[in-house]
């Protein structure tokens, strides 16, 4: 078992990447921050968040009298919150993973690294806690280290706005989710229809990682571009092959009154005679499943088992 | 220490070794020579396990190189040609890399860095090359690992540097170490190395030690040439004829590494039938 993991090597293993790779983890880092504020920045520029405007008036699409306490359906800063940080999970994480195992970009580094007395599983197991877990520790941070400021600073705004225009009083507005921790902590504040963000998002950025780290230890050279061809090339077999062989298949052996549905669906839209695509259901389920389970374990074990075989 | 047996390598379309068998023992300096793109740096490699033979089996320490197992690597170091520094101080180096190797000296190193004249404090990639190639070569002897590799040690560094490498390496040689030195510049190695290797066509052309060298042969340097008969290899040079000669005396030579290896990369049969005879 030593001979494959052993704890007091892996922690040495990961010290020594983290020093030796610290000063890109921090460009990264910074840079996530920057984006990261220039998008809140924007966010809260372009966007009047009206959630909160009609506490102790009748709202116009639904007609009921809202109670200060009662949530509303209307975008509200919670729900932009939410879209930013999964967004923004899925896409810095694809970014951050494609310099995993960045060590194979150079001949000699690739050398350096791959003698290093650590076995094929310790090494795996650092780009993993780096680019899984640690990523996604780190971001959490950056994103809240932005967001609680820029939340206090809307709040702050609307509060002197209800107490000033509207004449809310203060017993009431403390009744409101204003500085209520949600307000910062915003995971159950989506609306019913939209939940199904989390999964996508959380997909996205597993599926995503696994991928990337995947391709960069199978490619040398400019990774993450190779990657992205590559996932393009398997999305397009995988639509090619659900649309035209999967489908036409099982309908040959299916029976006459029984249609198999296919990945996507045309949907009569009322009266228009228009048609948009929807993925079905259940294969809509069987994706993101796929995707936040199967996937990312498969892919990981591909980028484990390529690493062992890896020649420089 | 290195036991290569049967060794079968080949990139896409060239075949470097067929069937390549040598051995490299402890308490040894080799020099392994050859000609550019003969696979001296593939051998490396196939020993190292970061390139797995086709067919034969390549073990250091009776452990195989290709399954990279970390008591492997621990027992050797490989100076590359092209390496690599990362973006750290020397200290910091020291402290994340050093504990992966058990024997590693930290006064050793000491040693070596101020033979060297390294600064301590400064980024490694922010070195000149010379002296980010002296700061890898003094970790590397610090490491006192079992087995030690260098490709190409000597390129990049300057006169002053390449005497200060010859006499750190001196100072580094032990019974439990086996250190390959692959190189081009023959004259670097010279009163260095205590045992001579030629790599050509993907098969070893020439192993002895060099007492053995110094005992069958003799080397010349002088402006009249030797007899005929006594000639196994003759060169002429800016300042008279080269000259390596069958040893008649029985009295150990002085080897001249550059004009040995001409010598068997010119007449290789004639070297071979005198050192297997």
């Amino acid at each position: 078992m030593s001979e494959h993991l052993n704890f007091s090597r892996l922690s040495l293993l990961l010290k020594n990447h983290i020093v030796e790779h610290k000063q890109r983890y921090l460009y990264y880092a910074a840079g996530m921050f920057f984006i990261g504020l220039i998008i809140m920045m924007l966010c809260v520029s372009f966007n009047h968040f009206p959630g909160y405007a009609n506490i102790g008036h009748t709202d116009q699409v639904s007609g009921t009298n809202m109670q200060p306490t009662e949530r509303v359906s209307v975008t509200t800063w919670e729900a932009v919150q939410t879209i930013l940080y999964l967004s923004g999970l899925s896409i810095f994480a694809v970014i951050f993973s494609s310099v995993s195992f960045v060590n194979f970009n150079n001949k000699g580094e690739a050398i350096f690294y791959l003698i290093k007395p650590a076995s094929q599983l310790e090494k795996w197991l650092t780009e993993i806690i780096v680019h899984v877990f640690l990523f996604f520790a780190a971001y959490t941070l950056i994103f809240y280290l932005l967001d609680i400021p820029v939340t206090l600073l809307i709040r702050s705004t609307e509060y002197s706005y209800y107490l000033e225009e509207m004449k809310t009083t203060d017993a009431v507005l403390r009744q409101t989710r204003f500085f209520h921790p949600s307000s910062f902590f915003h995971f159950s504040t989506l609306s019913d229809d939209a939940w199904i963000a989390y999964p996508v998002c959380i997909s996205i950025y597993l599926t995503g990682t696994a991928f990337f780290m995947y391709g960069a230890v199978l490619f040398n050279r400019f990774s993450f571009f190779k990657t992205l061809i590559l996932g393009f090339v398997t999305a397009m077999l995988y639509v090619f092959y659900s649309l035209l062989v999967f489908e036409n298949t099982m309908s040959l052996f299916s029976p006459a009154d029984w249609r198999f549905t296919s990945i996507f669906r045309g949907v009569r839209n009322g009266e228009n005679f228009s048609f948009e695509v929807k993925m079905a259901d259940h294969w809509m389920w069987t994706l993101i499943f796929s995707l936040m389970f199967i996937v990312p374990m498969v892919l990981f074990a591909c980028s484990y088992f390529k690493l062992k075989e890896k020649e420089v | 220490m290195v036991d290569i047996q049967n060794l079968h390598y080949s990139y896409k379309k060239k075949k470097v070794f067929d069937g390549l068998s040598i051995t490299f023992e402890a308490g040894n300096i080799y020099g392994l020579l050859g000609k550019n793109g003969t696979g001296k740096s593939t051998l490396f490699k196939n020993i190292c396990g970061l390139l797995k033979p086709a067919k034969g089996e390549v073990s250091v320490g009776g452990q195989l190189s290709k399954l990279r197992h970390p008591g492997m690597l621990s027992k050797l170091f490989m100076l590359p040609e092209d390496f690599f520094v990362p973006s750290v101080k020397v200290k910091e180096f020291i402290a994340t890399l050093a504990p992966f190797y058990p024997n590693f000296s930290y006064s050793d190193f000491d040693k070596y860095i101020l033979e060297f004249e390294i600064p301590i404090d400064s980024k490694l990639d922010q070195m000149s090359m010379g002296q980010k190639k002296k700061a890898l070569i003094a970790f590397s002897l610090a490491t006192n690992t079992e087995l030690l590799l260098m490709d190409e040690p000597t390129n990049g560094l300057d006169i002053v540097s390449k005497s200060q490498f010859k006499k750190v390496m001196s100072s580094a040689i032990s019974s439990h170490k086996c250190i390959i030195i692959s190189t081009h510049q023959v004259k670097d190695i010279e009163n260095l190395v205590d045992r001579i290797s030629v790599i050509d066509n993907g098969s070893i052309l020439f192993n002895a030690s060099l007492a053995e060298v110094g005992r069958k042969l003799s080397f010349h340097q002088g402006i009249h040439p030797s007899a005929k008969e006594k000639v196994v290899y003759s060169e002429e040079t800016l300042t008279g004829i080269s000259e390596v000669l069958y040893n008649e005396s029985g009295e150990e030579s002085k080897v001249d590494l550059e004009a040995l290896y001409k010598a068997i990369m010119i007449h290789p049969s004639t070297i071979n039938n005198l050192f297997n005879s």
